[in-house]
Formats: C-alpha cells, structure tokens, sequence
C-alpha cells in the first residue's frame, strides 16, 4: 500500500473535527480557533437554545412566549461568554467550564433543564465507531426529540439516506457502545468530575 | 431569519427500548412539556455566534463554509455568489446537510492542500491525482447548484455502470459517502427551484445473479432514500456506456471511468477528468437518450407507485432485477 493510499485509509477513519472527543477539541483550538469554536457551537447550539428560551421564559415569569430574536441572542451570548476561556484549564472540563458560562448567561434553573444531555456529550464523542457516533450524536443535538410529522429515527434515517430499521439498529448498538465506554474508559470519579456529578445517570438495575 | 413553529416530539418508549436511562428520557420529556421543542435556532445561528466572536475578540474570522470550500476548490478568492441566485436554497432546511457534508469534506481538504504542498505537483501521481479528485469532487457538485439555477438543467448527470464499481460503496466509503450527500443537497436546491435533480442511470450487471446479497441492500437502501431521478438499464441497451462510468457536473465537468475497480480507493485512481463544455454537453445529451430505454424507477420524491413494495424484501428486488435485466420489465420506451 502506497503512501497515499495509506494516507486515504487513515481519512476513511476520520480526522474530521466533527469526530473528535470535546477533550481533543480543546486541544486544537489554539491551532484552528474558528474551525474548533464553530464545531463545538454546531454540536451544542440546540441545547443551549433550549436552555436559553427556558430562560427567557423564567425571566419572564411564564407568563409570555419568548420571541425568537430574543432566545437566539442569549444563545449566542452563553457561546461568546465562553470563548475567551476554550482553552484555560484542562481539556477534560472543557464542558464543565462551558456549564458553568451558560449557568451565568442563562441561569441555573435553565441550565437544569439540558444538564443530563449536555453531559452525554462528553462520553458520546468517545464512540470508535463513525457511524454509531454520528447517529447518536445527531439525536443529542435534537435534544432526543425527533423532527416534527416524522416517526421515531425518521429524521435520522432521511439525514443519514439509511431505512428506519437500519437506524434503530445503529442507535441501539451505538447505545450499549455508550454505556460501556461509561463504564470502561472512565472511571466512575473521572465521569462524577467531568460531569458534575451528572454522570453516570443509571442504576444498577438499568444496566 | 425565520421563526418555526413546529412539534418535536420525544419518543419516550421507543428511546427506552434503545437502553437509555429513565433519568435522560425524563429530562427529554420535561423539556417537550415545557414547550421548548416548538421553536427551532435559525440555520445561521453557528455562523452569527463566529462571527460576533469575531466582532468581540478580533481573532476569529468568520466566513460561509460552502462558499469558502468551493472557492477552495475551484482556486478561486472567496467571493460572494457570482450573479447566481442561490436565494432558493434558502427555501429548504439543509442546515443539517451542509454541516454534515462540511463537517466530512473540510478535513479532506485541508490534509489535501497540505499534503499537496509536501510533494509538489501531482500530474504525474495517480495516487495524489486520486486524492484530490475525494477532495474535489463533492465540492464540484455542490458548485453545480450555479449552474443548474442558471441553465435549469439538472446540476449532476450520472452514468452508474456495476460493471465497475460495486453498489455498497456508496454506503461503506467515506468520499462515496460526501459525494452522496453533496448529490442530494444539490438536488434539493435544484428542486426547490423548479429544476430536476441529480439524474442517475444505473447500467445493470449482464445477469442478476451477480448481484450479491450486499449488493442488493445496498441497491434497495440506494433507491427508497435517494432524492434523485434514477433509471435502471440492463446491460445489453447500455451500448457505448457498457463498459463506462460518467459523471458531468454543472457545464464542463465529466468524470469518466473505463477500468473496473477493486474497491472505492481504486475507483478513484481510475477516473479520468475532462474540462470541456462541449463534451460536457454530448454526454448529457446521450444520458438524456439513455433514459429512454432505461426503466424508471423514482422520481426524486418518491419510487414509482408500482415499484413501492419491491425494494421491501431482497427477494423481490432480486427478481425485479431480474426482470429489468431480461426486459421483461418495461422501459420508458415500451411504456411510450
């Protein structure tokens, strides 16, 4: 096998940012800051949406809908907020550093509401496999809510040009892959110190 | 920006029987009862939140990724569009689409263009020649949405032969992959536009007995989610295109293949490239006359009606094969 061939191989295993762990993202920031900032922004802007029109609902009392410029701005505050810190600490908490401008942005009540799936990331982007990674991270993004008109996995499958079938295959394998790379790859401190406390989030019955 | 008022839904059991704990399910289901999934972020969002980045720390630029990565590729400055209307791509949410096929492409191009940089010039490497084509070759399709809104042609037209390349690539390899989703997302900004989409004729092995078991999935998953016009021809009507693989993109690009290959890498090697309106022009012109004799099997919206249970099951399909390929299966011709 050539040079370039083996150098094509090794792309077919990916090196694109959307594949690395939020650790090695931090990591690479300083080489490629709008490259890496736009990546993390992309993976995380539906859930800081929510975030951010539960806040404006609680800033509201409840009472009134909030208006979209509204959400989107303090979405784009909670991200510009963080930036200058990307890389100030260890690229293991970049996400707890990220929570913790959210929560000052947003607030702690709002940030409750997404605290569980936004933790999911850290482990999720530790899948090997291309495909299980993309699938279930394409479900976090969409706050485990499928598209509207759409059945379950239906939106994935159209984005992913697979069958329904095919899909919840590759969710559920990609699933089990999840929980053992919780139970593996980290220990049960590392997970408690990554996630404040959020991870692991199963008891031993759910296992 | 556009405000969406939309019902997302979180399918409580289903993620359940996926193995997800009680405790994300809830936390999903807490936010769809508060109402949180009705509104969805703009698809500028990612590129507004970089850009005021930008405004406020000055270190980070912001620019459109399909813009920057087709100039990229074509050696050009970024510019804005060229006195193409590309407003109808705002018309449909491919957001999620082009984030995908940027996501896949960027890092193919920039490992590209350094490793370009290494070895000098590729003319004379067949493998660094292959390389680029991974490279380019989604990017080109993308650019075709120009051409198709200028000339309201179909942007991408494609002779698939079997004879050469194998079915499942499309769905195994990572450049088949992005050349897929470039292929679609082109597509829906032709359609939305009023313009047919990519068009593929399919050029049959000479017996369905050479299609495997792999083969037939992937040709059964290839037809219920393309959004393409495709057509299937069997091997004895496909004259000079028997033992050839054409692509021509927008108005000067063909991509032509003579070689069978041994797997997705070898493919590429094999690829030849011409720049030629004029050729560019014929081969559209004998696809065009192709899909007269080929049997058409979906629109890019949806499998034509007689045809919806037969990419159910392998089995049918294979004996739907089987049919193309003895001609017991009409052609558009015969139907005429």
């Amino acid at each position: 096998m050539d040079l370039v061939e083996t150098i094509y191989r090794m792309l077919q295993r990916g090196t694109s940012l959307e594949a690395l762990p939020y650790e090695e993202l931090h990591r690479r920031f300083s080489h490629n800051r709008e490259a890496v900032f736009g990546e993390f922004v992309r993976r995380l802007r539906r859930l800081i949406f929510h975030c951010a029109e539960e806040s404006c609902r609680i800033a509201s009392g409840g009472d009134a809908s909030p208006q979209l410029d509204e959400i989107q701005e303090k979405t784009i505050r909670a991200f510009t907020e963080f930036h200058p810190e990307f890389d100030q600490g260890d690229p293991e908490t970049l996400l707890v550093r990220f929570a913790q401008a959210v929560r000052r942005v947003l607030g702690e009540d709002a940030f409750s509401v997404i605290a569980l799936r936004f933790y999911y990331h850290l482990p999720l982007y530790h899948i090997p496999d291309d495909t299980q990674r993309r699938f279930l991270a394409a479900l976090f993004e969409n706050g485990l809510a499928t598209r509207p008109g759409k059945e379950f996995a239906a939106d994935l499958a159209d984005r992913f040009q697979v069958s329904v079938g095919e899909t919840k295959k590759i969710l559920a394998k990609g699933q089990k892959r999840l929980r053992q790379i919780m139970d593996k790859d980290f220990s049960s401190d590392e997970l408690r110190d990554y996630s404040e406390g959020y991870l692991p989030d199963y008891g031993k019955d759910e296992k | 920006m556009s405000k969406q008022k939309a019902k997302w839904h979180v399918h409580a059991d289903e993620l359940r029987k996926l193995g997800f704990s009680q405790k994300l399910i809830a936390e999903a289901v807490r936010s769809e009862e508060l109402g949180l999934f009705e509104l969805e972020p703009s698809d500028d969002l990612v590129e507004r939140t970089v850009a005021r980045c930008a405004q406020l720390y000055s270190d980070v630029r912001p620019e459109s990724a399909v813009e920057s990565a087709e100039n990229l590729a074509e050696g050009r400055k970024p510019a804005s569009c060229e006195g193409a209307d590309l407003s109808a791509a705002n018309l449909i949410d491919a957001s999620w689409l082009v984030d995908f096929a940027m996501a896949r492409m960027s890092a193919t191009q920039v490992e590209t263009a350094q490793l370009n940089r290494i070895c000098g010039p590729a003319e004379d490497d067949r493998g660094l020649l292959a390389m680029n084509l991974v490279e380019t070759l989604p990017l080109l399709c993308l650019g075709a949405a120009r051409f198709a809104l200028h000339s309201k042609q179909r942007p991408v037209m494609l002779v698939e032969n079997h004879n050469l390349i194998g079915p499942s690539w499309w769905y195994r390899d990572v450049a088949f992959q992005s050349m897929r989703v470039a292929c679609r997302l082109v597509s829906s900004i032709a359609v939305s536009a009023g313009i047919p989409p990519v068009g593929i004729v399919i050029v049959l092995r000479p017996s369905a007995a050479e299609y495997n078991i792999e083969d037939v999935r992937a040709l059964a998953d290839l037809v219920r989610t393309s959004s393409f016009d495709i057509w299937w021809l069997p091997y004895r009507l496909a004259g000079s295109y028997r033992d050839r693989d054409v692509m021509v993109i927008g108005d000067e690009n063909v991509f032509s293949m003579a070689e069978r290959a041994q797997d997705a890498w070898g493919a590429f090697c094999n690829v030849h490239r011409e720049r030629s309106t004029l050729l560019a022009h014929e081969e559209r012109a004998a696809i065009e006359i192709l899909t007269g004799c080929a049997t058409p099997i979906r629109t890019c919206e949806h499998i034509y009606p007689r045809l919806q249970h037969t990419f159910e099951k392998p089995e049918r399909l294979k004996g739907f094969l089987e049919d193309v390929i003895t001609n017991r299966e009409e052609s558009t011709t015969h139907r005429r």
